[in-house]
């Protein structure tokens, strides 16, 4: 349903400022209707700027992006976004802001005010209606965003590490509502993280990103049943997709974190012993 | 319980600037005693000067006269202000380019370029706003660009996933994101264009209250300065509270002035 085809990025001039960076390289994935991908990567891989590729943001360089297998450039109502940063808008109440996407396209203000708050109602929200977001906890505010992207009802909903500001074991509760979330509205979602057992929590597939240039080095199918809850977590199904990402993360770690000389004869010995042989 | 909480700072907010009146007019008395009234008009002189500016109709005349000069400024200011200062928020590049020379005029002395003003503009109201105008328009310029430029770049990501319009974005996101810090520039660039206009009157004028004041200065009529100063301290004071009122309806946490349930702690 969501196609990516050798999508590309770099960014500055060719030659003006000595070269480019390369952000993405020969990025493909395919994603059917109603999965939910996590896309996984050491920082600064560029699984941000595929996101916001997919969201339209940022233009690929190279590379095309296909919805329903149709070419799509820029921002497109079949696709919602959450953002690890604050989004919500200080100057509205929580349920203005669920509000907000509803008013802009048009919705009557009757139908939005319900819509709005049937859905913070389905956050666990309810209650919370006419508090602004200083008065609400930073897990209720991401809340606040998730319900404000999906009560448009986007077909796609693109997450950037929506819970990567808050504490693990909120962390690890909100996901279990994102869960139950995504079962009742069946959207596909492309979920970025840095958290391997957040991936493997909540993806039916993990994609995993080397480091710069970001490319998907490898796709792992998760299949712990469904539905999920945190009891997974430390089961030795779990544990053995935690540990397969981490052989296939760790030298992209190393590396991004300016390490892989250090132990570079260590890392190769390590590598030599994996049955499995990380590329 | 919460009503109180609330509205109780809310109304010693208000109240305490009346309490300093009595105070201050106490002050006042005192050191007119003190230094002697044909130095220092007592209060009660100011006020009899006051009634007799009220009931010959200089008092209300000039009043005017400056009232006009400063809402010309002033109306001046805020547009140009504001449209400059967006412009200025939104390009990085112009920003480095136009924010020293912004920051530079701000912090001259303005008084000292009068002579330029009179000898292009001439006397009058045009002279009076322009000069008014100039010492506005900085800081609601600088307010401005400054709200534009701290915006956070996720609200404008936010606006293009939910495919808002130029229009949209604008209404619904820039303009509440930047509104409380523009109202703070439009506070201090009517202040300051009220001090330009009456600077304006005192140097060079065929009237308003900054000449009548300058006048009585200068046959050290203090009571009639006094009776010009004081509906002139009133005018600034009561139009700066409602800025800052205006401020506050705008600003992101006025839950908390309107006295609703405190900061909530942990998800629920």
């Amino acid at each position: 349903m969501l196609e990516l085809v050798d999508v590309c990025k770099h960014y500055g001039s060719t030659e003006s400022d000595g070269g480019t960076v390369q952000a993405l390289q020969d990025v493909s994935l395919s994603v059917k209707e109603g999965e939910f991908v996590s896309i996984i990567g050491s920082s600064g891989c560029g699984k941000s700027t595929l996101l916001e590729i997919v969201a339209g943001l940022v233009p690929a360089s190279t590379g095309e992006l296909r919805i329903h297998g149709e070419r799509v450039d820029g921002p497109n109502p079949r696709v919602g976004m959450v953002f690890q940063e604050e989004s919500t808008f200080p100057w509205l109440t929580a349920q203005a802001n669920v509000e907000f996407g509803l008013r802009a396209a048009g919705v009557s203000r009757v139908a939005a005010t319900k819509q709005a708050r049937e859905m913070l109602h389905l956050v666990g929200l309810h209650g919370f209606e006419n508090h602004y977001p200083d008065q609400l906890s930073g897990g209720m505010r991401q809340r606040v965003a998730i319900a404000r992207a999906l009560v448009t009802r986007p077909e796609v909903i693109l997450m950037d590490e929506p819970f990567g500001a808050l504490d693990e074991q909120t962390r690890i509760v909100l996901g279990e509502e994102l869960l139950r979330l995504w079962q009742g509205t069946g959207s596909t979602v492309l979920f970025v993280t840095h958290s391997l057992s957040e991936a493997a929590m909540l993806a039916d597939r993990i994609a995993v990103l080397s480091s710069r240039p970001g490319r998907i080095i490898e796709l792992i199918e998760v299949t712990l049943p469904r539905p999920r809850s945190s009891e997974i977590i430390g089961t030795p199904a779990f544990t053995a997709i935690t540990g397969q990402l981490w052989k296939h993360l760790q030298r992209e770690a190393r590396r991004s974190a300016g390490l892989e000389d250090v132990r570079a004869q260590q890392q190769t010995a390590e590598a030599d012993s994996l049955t499995l042989g990380a590329s | 319980m919460h009503a109180l909480h609330g509205g109780f700072p809310a109304l010693r907010r208000g109240l305490f600037p009346l309490l300093l009146i009595p105070l201050l007019l106490a002050v006042w008395q005192v050191l007119a005693s003190v230094v002697g009234e044909t130095t220092l008009a007592s209060p009660y002189m100011a006020f009899v000067e006051l009634v007799d500016g009220l009931s010959q109709g200089w008092l209300l005349g000039s009043l005017l006269v400056t009232m006009h000069a400063t809402t010309v400024g002033f109306g001046l200011a805020a547009v140009s202000g504001v449209w400059a200062g967006s412009l200025l928020g939104v390009s990085r590049f112009w920003r480095e380019v136009w924010e020293p020379l912004l920051l530079a005029v701000y912090a001259i002395p303005k008084v000292t370029l009068f002579p330029l003003f009179l000898f292009f503009l001439g006397f009058g109201l045009m002279v009076e706003s322009a000069f008014g105008f100039f010492h506005g328009f900085f800081p609601v310029a600088i307010f401005t660009m400054n709200a534009v430029a701290a915006m956070p770049a996720t609200y404008m990501k936010v606006a293009r996933v939910t495919n808002l319009n130029r229009w949209q974005t604008f209404r619904m996101v820039m303009l509440p994101a930047t509104l409380p810090h523009v109202v703070n520039g439009l506070r201090f660039g009517f202040s300051l264009t009220f001090l330009g206009v009456v600077l304006a009157e005192m140097f060079a004028s065929p009237g308003g209250s900054g000449k009548l004041i300058a006048s009585a200065v200068a046959i050290n009529d203090t009571a009639r300065m006094l009776a010009l100063v004081v509906p002139l301290v009133v005018i600034a004071l009561l139009i700066n509270g409602g800025f800052l009122w205006l401020h506050g309806r705008l600003s992101p946490q006025r839950a908390f002035r309107q006295g609703a349930t405190g900061t909530l702690v942990g998800g629920s």
